[in-house]
């Protein structure tokens, strides 16, 4: 466990099996598929940034690393990759053995490259963009909560950056922050849908200077001045009185909403108009369509749901039995803007602050295909919503790091394909011998286009071995070994261009003798976040897919195949350590929101598996698995299992969910705060172990994105629920007795210590 | 021809030694060809609509440069007090070039001359005596908002039809007697589409609320139709006598 997470940290990768299985069929019996999480730009102390341009292989073009074997006398590598013998340029003259250039050492398997450090010298770095997108069919209280979350955001920005507002309700407004006398907006209608060109001939950007016949207008390059542009992308530091002017006269939407209808909400519109404000201002440059929703899309090319009332939004099963009469198109329509999107190397962030659905779910593809950030709250005075805003434009301890225009390339063995990858970002459509038939996530590539990413941003990439078994032993390969190398260009938060290169090597086995050395291989937290990264999007790409059937197979077969029994002899049954907590992983996963969407509606849904797909393997272990800590007066903070035989009248819990953090009290502690011993002097002690789990509490909450809710709540008190959902039912009320002081839940579903019954039952049949 | 205000006055009069009314002098009907009377609430199916002036101004480049926008606004400036119907008057401002402009504590640009709308349900229009520092501000800064613009195009068509979508959306539209019209359209829109026609303000029947209903609630259609206007109104006729 321990060596799996060294790895994490030299090189930002966690894979199921670092011993790979080394043939088509080994690695299919192998269950878990052949993976990596990966996280681009980590943030290492002890990287080395490179002031040089990167050596390239002549014929595949991976990057020197330090597993090309050199010939120092002759100045020649050897690429590890298609075995080209490449040789070294002249500067290079010097190298040898006891001399090595930085890519080489072996402990150097992460580098970056400063890009900038390379060509043209002074190069003015485009400034970031904000392009605010805000919903204005609100309650007068949200709005006044939004706007003073937006003052803050304003203040927050980096002083180069430029920004946009565009507002929107019934019609769109954009808002012409350039223009000093007179505040001034350009407003569409919100029932039609703008073209890039229409936007442009409407908002006069040709207005002194002829329009040029031919081509693509985008960016001054292209025969946009400066002037027209600043007219909607202003300075930050110009623009903090225009701006913070507008918020205090942002109003509610005037248009009347009947008492039977819901309020008239042009999301998709104002979407796509700042979509191509940004494609014809900024393309290529960092840019962010920030969007702030309160409610449904009901007007307009792509609304979720009806304006009126009696047409309920639309539900799971609703989804289920394809009675969706909007959803289609709405994804159909996405699709295509976060196709324009990433065609402009642009973000969609979305923060979805309502009581109701605003449409997450359909715009699931625009923002995770840009890499963009998504907030779920119930109101934009929520504290989840203003911590969240506030920390995109904190720096320091806890910057988020958000950086732009990320391509991600990969190069692996020859034995090896790339399948595709889940997570937050596109395909760029580079074919080629690397690429499987067999596609998972954003396959048929080997790039890919990150808009939006961040240091902890992490991409879950699929490969499939094809090497085939070959019979006779002495055609052995003269290697053991697959290699990967993973490229990652970027534009940090300060403007620089980076590439960043990781090669990593694994050891590959093969036949009936490799079962032990693919055990002691096993990073059983990293195969449990592909398994739900994996079972997540087959639920939302495979029409009658039964998850919790194809997880117990997935999990029936893995025990079967590196389990030790003896044939029809359950007791016999036993996992080696590597093993031992992957059928608790399921277990959880299995009941998780990921995979039990009953109780949620399609926006949570979607909001969850978005986190979860981009989120590195420690975060998502805690979302599929919760961890508990108990406080009591007799020990400190200690892990407790995540079982409802934990709950006891004298200890406090503190469940930590990823989206939500848990301070839950049992019933005597709850009787002597309420009583108010903490607040007498003798009691000091109480007072102090009322306070350690607020204190944990603040840390988890302080370092995470999104900020996660704090629920505080006692013993068979109602918001209970938050932490009886994620407990092992091993107490219920159909088992015979229970704790004392304890609790049962109400539920009927089967219990770990039946599960794994089951399990071993199945596995040595 | 005089005006005067009837109020509780007797109509009989005595007659003097010649045999003349006593009150000849004092009671223009009876020695006037022609006279106009006041009409008291009597007479009247509601308070007369407000007066609204609404004002279109050219802001193209040839407008600006010719100075005929400064013109305009101080000669406006100069005219408010002249406006009949204060305080109930409301006034509106628009300008255009190759866009239209509408105002209301800022400049809502429209852009879309195909499908010209209006951009808010009101405060388009405002009363003159109530926000009268804010129009004479407005028009005091016309000028200089303008000054720098190069505009060579002038969508005046699209403006006037803006204006006139501004002045029959008024406030008193929602009443009662509004909304069982609209009923009545909807029922015949619903049954057949051709009654979606264009609708002119032509008063056809007899019936004084008629007219009222038109004037209240005019409607605008550019789907052609079918059926002819005359019995189109028949129809509508119909159903407001028996409404």
């Amino acid at each position: 466990m321990a060596e799996f997470l060294d790895l994490e940290s030299q090189d930002g990768v966690r894979m199921p099996w670092n011993v790979i299985p080394g043939t088509k069929q080994d690695a299919q019996n192998a269950v878990v598929p052949v993976s990596a999480v990966y996280t681009p730009i980590k943030h290492f102390t002890s990287m080395p940034l490179l002031n040089y341009s990167p050596l390239r292989c002549r014929t595949c073009r991976s990057v020197l690393n330090p597993f090309c074997i050199v010939d120092f006398a002759a100045k020649i590598w050897i690429c590890p990759f298609c075995f080209q013998r490449n040789h070294f340029p002249p500067h290079y003259a010097s190298i040898s053995d006891d001399s090595l250039p930085a890519e080489l050492f072996p402990q150097y398997t992460t580098v970056e490259y400063n890009s900038d450090a390379v060509g043209p010298t002074n190069t003015p770095s485009v400034p970031p963009v904000f392009l605010f997108v805000v919903d204005t069919c609100v309650i007068e209280e949200e709005i006044g909560f939004l706007r003073s979350a937006l003052a803050q955001a304003v203040e927050l920005l980096p002083e180069n950056s430029l920004v946009g507002l565009i507002t929107f309700g019934m019609f769109a407004h954009v808002h012409e922050l350039g223009f000093g006398a007179v505040p001034k907006t350009y407003v569409f209608k919100g029932s039609k849908d703008v073209t890039k060109d229409q936007l442009l001939e409407q908002m006069s950007f040709f207005a002194k200077k002829p329009r040029p016949a031919v081509g693509v207008v985008a960016g001054a390059r292209d025969g946009l001045s400066t002037e027209s542009i600043s007219r909607f992308l202003v300075p930050a530091s110009e623009c903090e009185f225009t701006l913070n002017s507008v918020l205090e006269e942002l109003q509610k939407d005037p248009w009347a909403v009947p008492a039977d209808q819901r309020a008239a909400r042009c999301t998709s519109t104002a979407l796509s108009i700042a979509a191509s404000l940004l494609g014809a201002c900024v393309p290529g440059s960092a840019a962010r369509i920030m969007a702030f929703i309160g409610g449904p899309a009901t007007e307009g090319p792509a609304p979720i749901v009806s304006k009126q009332l009696s047409e309920p939004i639309r539900s799971h099963k609703d989804l289920d039995k394809d009675s969706v009469p909007h959803y289609h198109n709405c994804v159909k329509f996405y699709d295509g803007l976060s196709k324009q999107l990433v065609h402009q190397g642009h973000v969609l962030d979305l923060f979805a602050c309502a009581l109701d659905q605003v449409g997450i779910a359909e715009l699931k593809t625009a923002v995770e295909r840009t890499g963009g950030l998504v907030v779920l709250a119930e109101s934009f005075g929520h504290s989840v919503f203003k911590d969240s805003l506030k920390r995109v434009f904190q720096s320091g301890d806890y910057d988020l790091g958000l950086s732009s225009n990320g391509i991600f390339e990969i190069n692996c063995s020859k034995d090896l394909k790339v399948q595709g990858i889940i997570g937050p970002c596109a395909s760029l459509e580079k074919k080629g011998p690397l690429c499987s038939d067999v596609v998972i996530g954003q396959g048929g590539t080997s790039a890919w286009k990150m808009c939006g990413l961040d240091k902890s941003t992490s991409l879950c990439l699929f490969f499939d071995v094809v090497r085939k078994e070959t019979p006779d032993a002495t055609m052995q390969s003269t290697s053991n070994q697959f290699y990967f190398q993973f490229l990652t260009y970027y534009q940090n938060n300060s403007g620089q261009m980076r590439l960043r290169v990781t090669t990593l090597s694994r050891r590959w086995v093969a036949g009936p003798e490799s079962i032990q050395d693919l055990i002691a291989g096993f990073d059983q937290e990293a195969a449990a976040i592909v398994m739900a990264r994996q079972v997540s999007f087959k639920m939302e790409t495979e029409a009658e897919f039964d998850p919790i059937r194809w997880l117990d197979k997935a999990l029936i077969n893995l025990c079967s195949r590196f389990g030790e029994f003896q044939k029809d002899t359950p007791s016999s049954f036993s996992l080696s350590p590597r093993l031992s907590i992957f059928p608790q992983f399921m277990f959880h996963l299995r009941r998780s929101q990921f995979v039990q969407v009953f109780n949620n509606s399609p926006d949570e849904t979607a909001y969850f598996r978005m986190i979860l797909n981009r989120e590195n393997v420690t975060n998502s272990v805690v979302m599929v698995q919760p961890s508990l800590i108990c406080y009591s007066f007799h020990a400190g903070p200690e892990p407790a299992l995540l079982d409802v035989a934990a709950i006891a009248a004298d200890k406090i819990l503190l469940l930590d969910s990823f989206f939500t953090v848990v301070i839950f009290h049992g019933s005597t502690i709850a009787q002597w705060r309420k009583a108010g011993y903490h607040n007498e002097p003798e009691h000091q002690a109480f007072a102090q172990l009322l306070l350690a789990p607020h204190d944990d509490s603040d840390l988890i909450i302080k370092e995470r994105f999104p900020v996660p809710r704090l629920v505080v709540c006692d013993q068979h008190g109602s918001q209970a629920r938050f932490l009886l959902a994620k407990l092992n039912p091993s107490a219920t009320y159909n088992t015979e007795s229970y704790n004392p002081g304890g609790d049962i839940i109400f539920t009927d579903d089967v219990s770990f210590e039946v599960f794994l019954d089951h399990l071993q039952r199945l596995v040595v049949q | 021809m005089v005006s005067i205000k009837i109020g509780n006055l007797e109509y009989c009069a005595q007659l003097d030694a010649t045999g003349r009314r006593v009150d000849l002098n004092q009671r223009p009907e009876v020695t006037k060809g022609t006279v106009e009377y006041v009409a008291p609430t009597d007479y009247m199916v509601r308070p007369p609509m407000l007066p609204v002036y609404f004002f279109l101004i050219d802001v193209s480049i040839t407008a600006v440069r010719s100075v005929m926008v400064e013109v305009v606004a101080q000669t406006i400036n100069s005219c408010l007090d002249e406006l009949p119907g204060i305080p109930r008057t409301q006034i509106g401002f628009a300008t255009f070039d190759s866009t239209i402009h509408f105002y209301n504590m800022k400049m809502l640009v429209v852009s879309d001359l195909d499908d010209i709308f209006v951009p808010l349900p009101d405060y388009l229009l405002v009363n003159l005596s109530e926000s009268r520092s804010v129009v004479e501000t407005f028009l005091d800064s016309l000028p200089s908002m303008f000054q720098d613009k190069v505009n060579l195009e002038s969508a005046f068509g699209p403006a006037l039809k803006a204006a006139f979508m501004i002045m029959v959306t008024l406030k008193d539209n929602d009443n009662e007697m509004s909304r069982r019209l609209k009923k009545v359209l909807e029922k015949f829109r619903s049954t057949d589409c051709a009654y979606y026609q264009l609708c002119h303000l032509v008063r056809q029947g007899e019936h004084p609320k008629e007219g009222f209903f038109l004037l209240s609630n005019l409607f605008e259609d550019q789907m052609g139709a079918n059926i002819g206007y005359a019995d189109w109104m028949l129809q509508i006729s119909r159903q407001v006598q028996q409404a």
